[in-house]
């Protein structure tokens, strides 16, 4: 089954990104533009996995984690924190709110992929 | 004792007895010894001889028999026919019985002929012997004897063979009968029981007395004789057993040709029968010699532990205390000399007991005698300690005990009293000779016993004052009837004051002990006399003590007080002295003032109140510097006669006659004069008057210490009062150190204020320097209206009194508010009931701060040092109203600072976010269109996006650099301290420069160290590091080799990165490490590079607390060392 995979990212340009990635590796992408409807979207289509910008309008990613992370029936869904924060603690701060990976931006979407499909198993 | 001599006795005894059994033994044992040794060897000689002569006789009969066969052998013989051979034969057998069988043997064994005396004859038989022992031995040895061996059970024989002469000869085999052995061995006797017998070779018998034996075949080699003599080792073996066991004494003798041996043995029961009975008579000698000896030791002690005994009983006798005893033993040897030794320290004991008996009665007498004076004394010193105030009671009881010990009849103590003797204790002098002294006491001068001793100041013995020239009272010694007198002085500190006197009613000289007893006595008198004396005295000082003692207790219980003081003086100083009457003046400089009387009724006391004393009265002496007068009657005296008031009143009103005056002063000035009178005429003593010097000088402290204690409550009050200003300026700036709060403070201020100036309210105005004007801040002492009222004015600096103060930065004050300068707070004060003020100013530096005002509703002064407090408060006021400002300010930076900081955090963050967000759009297309994900590209468009894509990494490093540095910067780059190994930090960079290496053919290599400790640092900050410095080096090398080097020593790891590239000028070598400075030339600008990383690398550094350094030669290569301490503690960036 194709596996669906939630894009949290405010930049139409990196969505697009993601878009044209993920698509061409076969995935299934949702989008969300903001914190609260990536939170609405995980819970209306539990993904498979979860691609989380940090800095976002509305709610930020790390809220946007720990929601996701709180609800017992999205828990097991891996979240990989997709961020353009590279400063000394940012990672411990992703991870402190529930990410279960960490990517800084710019990334090399080439190992972006490597990383979801071994989040995905 | 008993069991002693017993053993003494027995010893004697048993010695004798031991010493003749042991003679008798060891004689008796010898004795036997030898015999059994002679009659052994001679038995045994005996023994051997017959054995020979057995031994012979067989041995002749063998070779006899041999002699006879022998001449068969002979060749000769060989070659005779048969029939004369066996005729031979036969005739052979007929001379020699013995013979019983011959045989002839040809060379070859075979037998030729048999002639025998028990079978037939046979001629060539041709049996064949060639095997037989006899044939084979007798050919090897000549001659063969065979074993003996029996026929018919009874007989014994024997095979001899003789070879013949000549070659090939033959062999002639005679059987021999052997009974004839048996008879020589049966024939042989020894003694009774003794017998003989013969073994052959083998040990077996051949011949016994009991042919049972031999014919059982018996072998005898068991037996150690036979044993012995078969071995032939020549040592015979004489003392053995026989097949039946019994102990035998046996000889033997050696056939030697046939190898028998001949024994001959007796039973040594049979062999020593003798020796026995020898024996049983020495046992008897034995015997009878103990008896003897036992006899003998008997009567040998007894007659030697005879005298011993008697010896012990009298030394026993002399032990118990009978030394008249004497040892009588006439023995004549030393035992005799012993008793006499014994008998004459006897002798010697008993001499000594006798004189030690003599002297210890002597010393019992001695001991009694002093016992009895010692006593006696005793006696008197109860006395003396009983009662000592009783001078009388002791010395009659001395001068009594004294006569009755020394047998004297009469004893009289005198002592010297002016110029005459007085007797102060007697005994046994009657009324009429006491009368008789007392009507001529005795005056100093050789007249009488007590002067002359006293005089002459050493024992005076008179044996008769009758015939004594010198004595003068004989009229009284008539009276006392005495005639023997003895003097002994009674001496003070080598002074004598007195005489101990005893009398006799007979002429008889005291002896010495008697003397020594009386001047023993003589001490105690002195003792007792001194004691009283110096009791008395001490009474009268503890007298005078008290009083002053009291007196001063009266200066220290009403202190300041005088008057009760002059009372209690006076009191004392006329009951001490003995004055009726007394007065106290205190002097001014001019006139005496009363200051206590007593003795005089209240009436009359006004006449003394106060005068100016008269010329040349004693008051007058006073003052001009005398320090005692003294009038003994005043009367008497001119002042009196020439009629000077005073004077004359004294003595007609007041009834004064002797009167006293001393001088009260204190360093030379006169403060009063303390006077007493007495009614009568009797002058002051000497010790009174001193007295009185002391009173007055009591009254004098007194007089002080009131003038001290004034002085000192003043001071302490003033003290008092500075210790409460300096309590207050201590709260102040308590208040003004431990509280920025500035309304504490100054509400402090001005309550304190308040307090210390005992006003009756304060205010605190502040000064507006905008507005230029004054406002009421604080008021203390205020009410409700007051204050709004107060609060509502503005005090221009112009025209007030507060701007008065400030411009001239010193305190106004006025006591009253009325004179000053009409204005609104001026008459809000007079209206709210104030009199007087005083403005004080808070001025910092140039700056008027404002100024507070306490207010009095008196018209009194505020004292000079209140104001110089009020200014220090006033100035410590300034200074927290200063300190909260610039704390303010200090707070205000403070936050504008971390408003900063975090403005720029954020901004931080923000550009970060806001850089990479297009750069990862640019960056991730780029990599998928170089994927072919938008489909294939041309080669020049594949060109084109790999430039694009270099770009856009490059601007990411700069974007990175710029963040870290400007973290670095804003102080927000921390290192994460933790352990590291160096070896993994250089492995990860070698690991992630090698791809570029191998692409510019570059050869990479690291060497580390041995024994690298763990480091403590950043890790990740520090791979930074390195990556900078390998990457640089790679970039800039285009040939050779780029190597790493770590090593660790003193502490630190110094890790090196070496290329062969261009070098480094050395004017660009200080720069390269600066933000943005790239050594400027094509080269670098062809290589790239945000010219940041060595800046970032440096910092880095620096914040491990390290350094880093380049050493480079242009055209050789460079060389950049990292030095870093192994353990690292974060240091901020330099």
């Amino acid at each position: 089954m194709t596996k669906r995979i939630l894009v949290v990212e405010d930049t139409e340009d990196n969505r697009q990104i993601m878009r044209d990635l993920l698509g061409a590796a076969g995935f299934e992408m949702i989008e969300a533009e903001d914190g609260a409807a990536g939170v609405a979207a995980a819970e209306r289509e539990k993904p498979d996995l979860i691609l989380m910008d940090i800095q976002l309008p509305v709610m930020d990613g790390y809220e946007a984690t720990r929601r996701i992370k709180a609800n017992p029936e999205l828990r097991h869904i891996p979240i990989l924190a997709v961020t353009s924060y590279a400063l000394s603690g940012d990672e411990e701060k992703a991870r402190a709110a529930g990410c279960d990976g960490y990517v800084t931006k710019p990334f090399s979407p080439r190992q972006l992929l490597a990383k979801v499909r071994e989040h995905l198993g | 004792m008993r069991r002693f001599r017993l053993s003494l006795f027995v010893k004697y005894a048993a010695l004798i007895v031991g010493l003749v059994i042991a003679v008798l033994v060891v004689n008796g044992g010898l004795d036997l010894w030898f015999t059994y040794q002679d009659t052994k060897q001679e038995l045994i000689g005996l023994q051997k001889e017959k054995a020979e002569a057995a031994a012979q006789r067989i041995e002749e009969f063998v070779t006899e028999i041999q002699q006879q066969v022998g001449w068969t052998t002979f060749a000769q013989w060989a070659l005779t026919p048969i029939e004369q051979r066996r005729y031979d034969y036969v005739r052979l057998l007929r001379q020699v019985p013995a013979i019983t069988e011959l045989v002839e043997l040809d060379g070859k064994g075979k037998e030729q002929l048999k002639v025998s005396r028990l079978a037939m004859d046979v001629v060539g038989g041709g049996a064949d012997h060639a095997q037989d022992a006899s044939f084979t031995e007798a050919l090897a040895k000549h001659v063969y004897f065979g074993p003996v061996y029996f026929r018919k059970e009874s007989e014994p024989y024997m095979t001899m063979a003789l070879a013949g002469s000549g070659r090939n000869a033959g062999v002639t085999v005679a059987e021999v009968n052997l009974k004839l052995i048996w008879d020589v061995v049966t024939a042989l006797k020894v003694g009774k029981e003794g017998y003989a017998y013969v073994v052959d070779r083998r040990g077996r018998l051949i011949a016994h007395p009991d042919i049972s034996l031999v014919l059982r075949d018996t072998d005898l080699r068991s037996l150690p004789q036979v044993a012995a003599a078969l071995a032939g080792s020549g040592e015979a073996v004489a003392l053995a057993r026989n097949l039946a066991g019994r102990r035998v004494l046996s000889a033997s003798a050696a056939i030697p040709d046939l190898g028998w041996h001949v024994f001959v043995e007796q039973p040594l029961a049979e062999a020593f029968t003798p020796l026995y009975a020898a024996a049983l008579r020495g046992a008897a000698i034995v015997l009878f010699g103990l008896l003897l000896a036992g006899l003998a030791g008997l009567f040998l002690s007894r007659r030697m532990i005879g005298p011993i005994r008697t010896l012990e009983a009298g030394a026993r006798r002399i032990g118990g205390g009978e030394l008249d005893h004497r040892l009588d033993i006439k023995t004549g040897d030393e035992l005799e000399e012993l008793a006499g030794q014994f008998n004459r320290m006897t002798e010697q004991l008993q001499e000594s007991y006798a004189g030690l008996e003599r002297k210890v009665e002597e010393r019992t007498r001695d001991l009694a005698e002093t016992l009895e004076q010692q006593t006696a004394t005793a006696d008197v010193l109860k006395v003396i300690s009983r009662s000592t105030f009783d001078l009388e009671r002791v010395l009659d009881t001395l001068v009594g005990t004294a006569t009755r010990l020394c047998a004297a009849d009469i004893g009289i103590i005198w002592r010297l009293e002016g110029d005459v003797f007085r007797p102060l204790g007697t005994h046994g002098a009657s009324a009429e000779l006491m009368h008789a002294f007392a009507q001529d006491l005795p005056r100093p001068g050789r007249e009488t016993l007590a002067s002359r001793t006293v005089q002459e100041g050493r024992i005076v013995h008179i044996v008769d004052v009758l015939a004594d020239p010198a004595y003068k009272y004989g009229e009284a010694a008539k009276l006392g009837g005495y005639r023997t007198a003895l003097g002994v002085p009674l001496v003070r500190e080598g002074v004598p004051f007195g005489a101990f006197s005893l009398a006799r009613k007979e002429v008889k000289p005291f002896t010495d002990k008697q003397i020594e007893l009386v001047a023993t006595f003589a001490d105690q008198a002195v003792i007792a006399i001194e004691n009283v004396r110096l009791i008395t005295e001490t009474r009268e000082a503890l007298e005078r003590q008290t009083a002053t003692a009291e007196v001063l207790q009266v200066i220290n219980t009403s202190p300041g007080e005088l008057t009760p003081v002059f009372d209690a003086v006076l009191e004392k100083a006329l009951r001490l002295c003995e004055a009726s009457f007394g007065h106290m003046f205190r002097y001014d400089g001019r006139s005496m003032r009363l200051a206590a009387s007593r003795g005089m009724p209240a009436e009359e006391v006004g006449w003394f109140r106060e005068w100016v004393p008269d010329k040349g009265s004693a008051m007058d002496e006073i003052v001009r510097g005398a320090q005692v007068a003294h009038i003994a009657d005043v009367i008497d005296t001119d002042a009196y006669r020439s009629g000077i008031e005073s004077r004359v009143k004294l003595v007609e009103v007041f009834g004064a006659r002797t009167a006293l005056w001393v001088a009260l002063r204190k360093d030379e000035a006169l403060l009063g004069v303390i006077v007493i009178y007495r009614r009568e005429v009797r002058a002051f003593t000497d010790k009174q008057i001193s007295l009185l010097q002391t009173f007055a000088d009591q009254a004098v402290i007194a007089i002080e210490n009131v003038r001290l204690l004034n002085e000192l409550r003043d001071r302490s009050a003033e003290l008092a009062r500075s210790v409460e200003e300096l309590k207050t300026l201590g709260e102040v700036g308590q208040a003004v150190s431990s509280t920025l709060d500035l309304e504490t403070v100054l509400t402090t201020v001005v309550t304190r204020a308040v307090e210390i100036a005992e006003a009756d309210s304060g205010t605190l105005f502040r000064y507006s320097r905008e507005r230029r004007e004054f406002r009421l801040y604080r008021a203390v002492g205020f009410d409700e209206t007051l204050l709004a009222e107060a609060r509502a004015i503005r005090i221009p600096l112009e025209h007030s009194t507060l701007g008065l103060a400030a411009t001239r930065r010193a305190p106004v004050e006025t006591t009253a508010l009325v004179e000053m300068p009409a204005n609104a707070m001026r008459d809000l004060m007079i209206k709210a009931g104030f009199h007087s003020t005083v403005v004080v100013p808070l001025v910092y530096g140039e700056r008027i701060l404002g100024g507070f005002t306490l207010q009095r509703r008196t018209g009194k002064a505020f004292p000079a040092n209140v104001l110089s407090l009020l200014q220090t408060l006033a100035n410590q006021s300034a200074m927290a109203i200063q300190n909260a400002r610039l704390f303010r300010e200090i707070q205000e930076q403070s936050r504008q600072l971390e408003l900063a900081s975090q403005h720029k955090s954020q901004f931080l963050a923000n550009m970060s976010h806001e850089l990479r967000t297009p750069l990862n759009a640019i960056l991730g297309y780029t990599e998928m269109m170089a994927d072919g994900l938008y489909g294939e590209l041309g080669e020049k468009a594949k060109g084109v996006l790999e430039r694009v894509q270099a770009n856009g990494r490059h601007l990411l490093g700069l974007i990175n650099d710029v963040l870290d540095l400007s973290k670095i910067e804003a102080g927000q780059l921390k290192l994460s301290i933790e352990d590291y190994s160096v070896p993994a930090v250089v492995q990860q960079v070698v690991s992630a420069t090698e791809s570029l290496a191998r692409n510019k053919s570059l050869e990479l290599t690291s060497t580390i160290g041995e024994a690298m400790p763990a480091g403590r640092g950043d890790e990740r900050r520090l791979t930074q590091v390195l990556l900078n410095l390998v990457g640089n080096a790679i970039k800039f090398t285009d040939k050779g080799s780029v190597s790493i080097r770590a090593l660790a020593a003193n502490g630190q790891f110094e890790i090196a990165v070496v290329d062969t590239g261009p070098g480094i000028k050395p004017e660009d070598c200080a720069r390269i490490f600066d933000e943005f400075q790239q050594v400027d030339d094509t080269n670098t600008r062809k290589k790239g590079g945000t010219g940041l990383g060595l800046a970032i690398s440096r910092r880095i550094v620096q914040m491990h607390g390290g350094r880093i350094e380049v050493d480079s030669t242009v055209g050789q290569g460079s060389t950049f060392r990292v030095i870093i301490p192994q353990r690292a503690e974060e240091t901020e960036a330099a």
